[in-house]
């Protein structure tokens, strides 16, 4: 609760801050402003055309205008005439902090506290053409010089330990004065009256600065490339999306959602869309958006492949193997993924549990595949899962929707259960000539250890018995 | 010949008055005091320099840096101008005296006066003011009045003569009252609306010419416009006009 006269004492600006805030969107409660005029003549809330909470407001010296920071950070600065009919508005900005000068003719618009410290100065007679901006650090106090050419900042106990000193700074923007102290608890201009100050421009001439202002100068490092702001490593060299940029740079607006998540129950799922880099095509529509041809063909070649490997496997492994399996035309010859990674049976699973986890692992294209799920019989969806088998990339995933949402004829794999026959067969073949192979150079090492005179085993003299017997049927094999 | 900017400042163990551009050095004839220093402040006409130490408080001139006056009070832990510099209120910390009663904290001393040989500086007016926040008296510009909150009141008082309430201003449940500067001799008091939690405030805006008794008119609050529809009860407000 503040009360605000000017300095004729005509008009009288009223900050009233409610303890609760009605809309809930802020602990520190509601800031309203009003302003009246002592003759009854006027009254009127202020209307300020952003939301937030009211930073700052200042009468300037000559009665007639005022100015407020308000709304949300970055916050906008706006002069206000005796009317309270806005004149104009400053850009916005991370500002806290508006002070008249003595004179009338600046003003100055601050962000301390937790802002940066930047203090912008205004010539008021020159149009609001803003004179200067000053990065004053860290400072806890901020006030003009009486004749309106100088302004102190100072940085004081107990609000900073450190750095406590005091700093004159011109209007201009060049620092004056520079002195440091141990714990400074208070600094204050003496107050002059306005008859006793220079008259001239306070711009010019700029006075000469202090040895200790040049000595400070020469402290302070060469401002270095601003860092900006942490990027992840993914996001280096791209520019910054808008969503993160603050409003005056071009994002925007902060908008109060007081934790409750404004996109609805599903905001997770919706704001992934929305992370930067992670470029998520859409998949498109059911049956809608043909796929590119030769991508669809080279994916269903890696797939056929993979079938062909898991029908051996299936052959050799026999029949009880796929317990649990349901049998389409196709079904038996792709085991589901989990089995075929882990080397375990899918026994005891049924098949909708796994196609739940088949969804799971899918879930970026969920969306557009939710309606489909139920209808689709389930030898499809085995073959949508071992499509997606080889290699987890995110791009795969992507494709097979709408692969599977195809119609069934455009599916390459519709002639998949001749070819993995007859192949199953060559491939029985091999693999027992492979294991032949195996036999017979295990049989030679044998050899090879009992000419080195070495003592074998019953077995193992056996086993080098089998020799011949072993070739044959390797011969026999190859010659197939 | 203007006088050289000049800002004083008050630090762990020191206080110092520097004249700032174009001389930069500190206040020749200022005596910087030491030892544990509460306050420091300027009197808004530029004329005073004060500052209150635990044994008392100084008065100098802002121009020089001689001590002019010295109150030896105790544990001063504010101090204040009037606008002209004519009197100078202290506050110390509220204590009780034996009786249990509060002492008279706020202190208000003429900053300067002739006094007659051996005679002790004696303050104009005493209050028991508990709260440190607004504890000043709060002048017109010209000092011809002054004013004070209580419970349910704002006093004001002939500034020679603090004794005796020159004209009080009843306003229930009073929060807050500021006297406007200029020639105008107006005051605003803020009345809190009680009831009601939730809905803020209840704003009065009084004008009162002090050099009249004021007749009290009532009239509809400003503010209550925009605030839902007032009961008559509690957005009773008062606008104050000179006869």
């Amino acid at each position: 609760m503040q009360l605000k006269w000017n300095a004729l004492g005509t008009s009288l600006i009223v900050l009233a801050q409610t303890e609760v805030d009605k809309s809930n969107k802020s602990y520190y409660g509601e800031t309203n402003m009003y302003l009246l005029s002592a003759n009854g003549s006027f009254d009127a809330r202020v209307t300020l055309d952003k939301e937030g909470p009211i930073h700052d407001v200042a009468w300037s010296p000559n009665s007639k205008e005022f100015g407020v920071i308000y709304g949300y950070m970055p916050a906008k600065t706006t002069i206000f005439n005796h009317r309270a009919i806005p004149t104009h508005s400053f850009a916005l900005g991370p500002r806290n902090t508006i002070i008249f000068s003595p004179t009338g003719r600046f003003v100055l618009v601050a962000g301390f506290g937790n802002l940066a410290g930047q203090i912008d100065v205004y010539d008021l007679e020159k149009d609001y053409h803003k004179v200067t901006t000053i990065e004053s650090g860290n400072p806890s106090v901020c006030a003009w010089s009486p004749d309106s050419r100088y302004i102190m900042t100072a940085t004081t106990s107990p609000r900073l330990r450190v750095d406590n000193g005091i700093k004159l700074w011109h209007v201009g923007g060049g620092i004056m004065y520079n002195e440091e102290f141990v714990e400074l608890y208070n600094v204050l201009w003496r107050p002059s009256p306005p008859e006793s100050l220079p008259v001239g421009d306070p711009l010019h001439p700029v006075p000469t600065p202090h040895a200790s202002a040049l000595a400070y100068l020469g402290t302070i490092k060469t401002p270095s490339k601003p860092a900006g702001a942490y990027r992840p490593p993914g996001a280096r060299g791209t520019v910054t999306p808008l969503h993160f940029k603050r409003e005056d740079e071009g994002g925007a607006a902060h908008v109060v959602t007081n934790g409750t998540p404004s996109i609805g129950p599903n905001g997770f799922g919706r704001q992934r869309h929305l992370v930067p880099g992670a470029e998520f095509t859409k998949p498109g529509i059911p049956g809608a958006a043909p796929v590119d041809g030769a991508e669809g063909e080279e994916l269903s070649k890696t797939a056929l492949k993979n079938k062909k490997k898991r029908n051996k496997k299936v052959k050799e492994g026999g029949e009880g193997h796929r317990g649990g399996v349901p049998v389409g035309p196709e079904g038996g010859l792709a085991p589901p993924p989990r089995e075929a990674e882990n080397g375990s049976s899918g026994e005891g699973r049924s098949p909708e549990r796994r196609g739940l986890q088949h969804q799971h692992s899918n879930s970026q294209s969920r969306s557009n595949n939710n309606n489909n799920y139920p209808i689709r019989n389930r030898s499809n969806t085995h073959r949508a899962r071992s499509q997606s088998r080889p290699g987890q990339r995110p791009g795969q995933y992507q494709q097979q929707p709408q692969q599977q949402n195809g119609s069934p004829q455009s599916i390459p794999q519709g002639g998949a259960p001749v070819g993995p026959a007859s192949d199953a067969g060559q491939s029985a073949n091999a693999k027992k000539i492979r294991s032949l192979q195996k036999k017979i150079r295990a049989i030679e090492d044998l050899e090879m250890r009992h000419a080195g005179g070495e003592k074998l085993e019953d077995t193992q003299m056996k086993k080098i018995g089998t020799k011949n017997s072993v070739q044959r049927e390797l011969d026999a094999l190859e010659r197939e | 010949m203007a006088s050289p900017l000049q800002f004083a400042y008050r630090t762990q163990k020191a206080i110092g008055v520097f004249d700032a551009a174009p001389v930069y050095e500190s206040l020749p004839g200022f005596v910087q005091p030491e030892g544990n220093l509460r306050c420091t402040i300027y009197s808004p006409c530029g004329r005073y320099f004060a500052y209150a130490t635990n044994e008392g408080v100084t008065v100098t001139d802002a121009s020089v840096g001689h001590v002019l006056a010295y109150l030896p009070i105790q544990s001063v832990y504010d101090l204040g101008f009037s606008p002209r510099g004519t009197f100078l209120s202290t506050w110390e910390r509220p204590a009780k005296d034996e009786n249990g009663d509060a002492t008279k904290n706020l202190k208000i001393w003429r900053t300067i006066e002739a006094l007659d040989e051996g005679a002790e500086k004696q303050p104009l007016g005493r209050f028991v003011q508990k709260s440190a926040s607004g504890w000043n008296l709060q002048y017109t510009d010209d000092e011809r009045f002054c004013a004070r909150m209580v419970t349910n009141e704002v006093q004001f008082y002939d500034s020679d003569d603090l004794a005796t309430v020159w004209n009080k201003l009843r306003a229930e449940g009073v929060a807050d009252f500021a006297v406007a500067p200029g020639m105008n001799r107006n005051v605003a008091v803020f009345v809190p609306e009680r009831k009601v939690r939730t809905t803020p405030h209840l704003f009065c805006t009084l004008r009162t010419d002090f050099l009249h008794r004021a007749n009290l008119l009532l009239s509809r609050c400003s503010m209550c416009r925009s605030l839902p529809p007032p009961s008559p009860r509690r957005h009773s407000s008062r606008v104050t006009r000179c006869s």
